[in-house]
């Protein structure tokens, strides 16, 4: 048995993602830019307005039937004043790995999308003031599990083959291999990124949602949504399995059946989508 | 709603999403496609539309059960999940319909 990496290690080792040489420096800009203390509004919209590519990618996302806004959205700028500048920030990060997703875990982004689509519906559906807000926590969830594989490539090869031939969960492989999973290095990343505290929180405890204290409601709606995109059978994440559910989330949701139906109904439209992002 | 590619639009086909040019819709939500409209679109840079009608499902349905089998596996015993599954399965059968 090898030895178990060490958590301390694990956190400087996986913040410091600008010294790794496999991770695109598009990335790296956009980490190094949200590292700073103040970042202004004309700022990021310059930084993603400069290039056509980034800006086509996010105004493809939230142009598609995952935000449903009636009338097309045409510039950042724009994006920024109905979106606000945290679901844009996080957008921009959510297309930037987009690529590395795609390369490193087949499956993981139709799976992101469609746990934003559900987060979206689910907050709508109770009401939450910034539906989209809750959404970028669904889009944004799994991000440890990159962030994992281009600092530990090896090591987290054995632990995509644990899940598979053990049929376990990802999260329960990570535990054995690793002192800490993709939910905590999400979290670090995301509170060195100077994300909002709820989407911190909705990544840190997506798989342990009655450990959170300061985002219940959010966390809750990213846990109920990763179990009914893999309910589905939306993308595939690392792991084919339906996860346990937390009952504690279920029953602060109180999602009535046609609920569920509505999300479901939602997740097949956005699923035709997620192919041309 | 279905995802259709350009060539395989037909006269009669209902937008189900506004068709955008830049910014401004060409052609907006609940159109009729005749062909004037089709040989215009074939004539754009754009590779999909979305119409009325329910996708075409690119496993059968029987497969698709086994999958969602696969996917609950060792689940049986949890009620709630139990009953998320049975309503993912209708959602799945109504595809089929
Ligand atoms: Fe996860
Ligand atoms: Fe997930």
């Amino acid at each position: 048995m090898t030895e178990r990496i060490d958590i301390r290690n694990m956190r400087t080792r996986t913040e410091a993602i600008n010294a790794l040489p496999t991770v695109p420096s598009a990335l790296k800009q956009i980490s190094a830019m949200f590292e700073k203390p103040r970042l202004s509004i004309d700022e990021l919209s310059g930084f993603i307005s400069g290039d056509p590519a980034l800006t086509s990618k996010i105004l493809k996302m939230v142009n598609s039937a995952a935000y449903g806004f009636p009338n097309r959205i045409s510039s950042i700028s724009h994006a920024i004043m109905l979106l606000g500048f945290n679901v844009v920030r996080g957008l921009l990060l959510g297309v930037s790995v987009f690529d590395l997703m795609q390369k490193n875990i087949a499956g993981l982004w139709e799976h992101s999308v469609g746990c934003a689509v559900a987060a979206r519906c689910i907050a709508q559906k109770k009401n939450l003031q910034e539906p989209e807000e809750v959404s970028i926590c669904g889009l944004l969830h799994d991000i440890g599990k990159v962030i994992l594989i281009l600092h530990y490539p090896r090591e987290y090869e054995t632990v995509l083959a644990k899940a598979r031939d053990e049929g376990i969960s990802l999260f329960e492989a990570e535990q054995s291999r690793f002192e800490a999973t993709h939910a905590d290095v999400g979290s670090w990343l995301a509170r060195k990124w100077r994300f909002p505290v709820n989407l911190a929180e909705a990544i840190e405890y997506h798989h342990t949602p009655h450990l959170s204290r300061q985002a219940k409601l959010e966390t809750a709606i990213v846990h109920v949504s990763d179990i009914l995109v893999r309910a589905r059978g939306i993308g595939i994440n690392g792991d084919m399995l339906v996860p346990d559910i937390h009952p504690e989330s279920w029953t602060l949701l109180q999602l009535t059946d046609d609920d569920v139906r509505d999300i479901l109904a939602e997740l097949e439209t956005a699923a035709s989508e997620a192919e041309d992002l | 709603m279905r995802k259709v590619s350009i060539d395989q639009l037909e006269p009669g086909m209902v937008l189900e999403r506004p068709i955008l040019r830049g910014s401004t819709v060409f052609l907006g939500k609940g159109v009729v496609l005749g062909e004037t409209a089709i040989s215009r679109l074939r004539s754009m840079e754009i590779e999909h539309a979305f119409v009325e009608g329910s996708e075409e499902q690119p496993i059968s349905r029987d497969e698709a059960m086994t999958l969602l089998d696969e996917r609950f596996r060792n689940k049986e015993d949890d009620p709630l999940l139990k009953h998320i599954k049975n309503l993912v399965r209708e959602h799945i059968a109504g595809l089929y319909d």
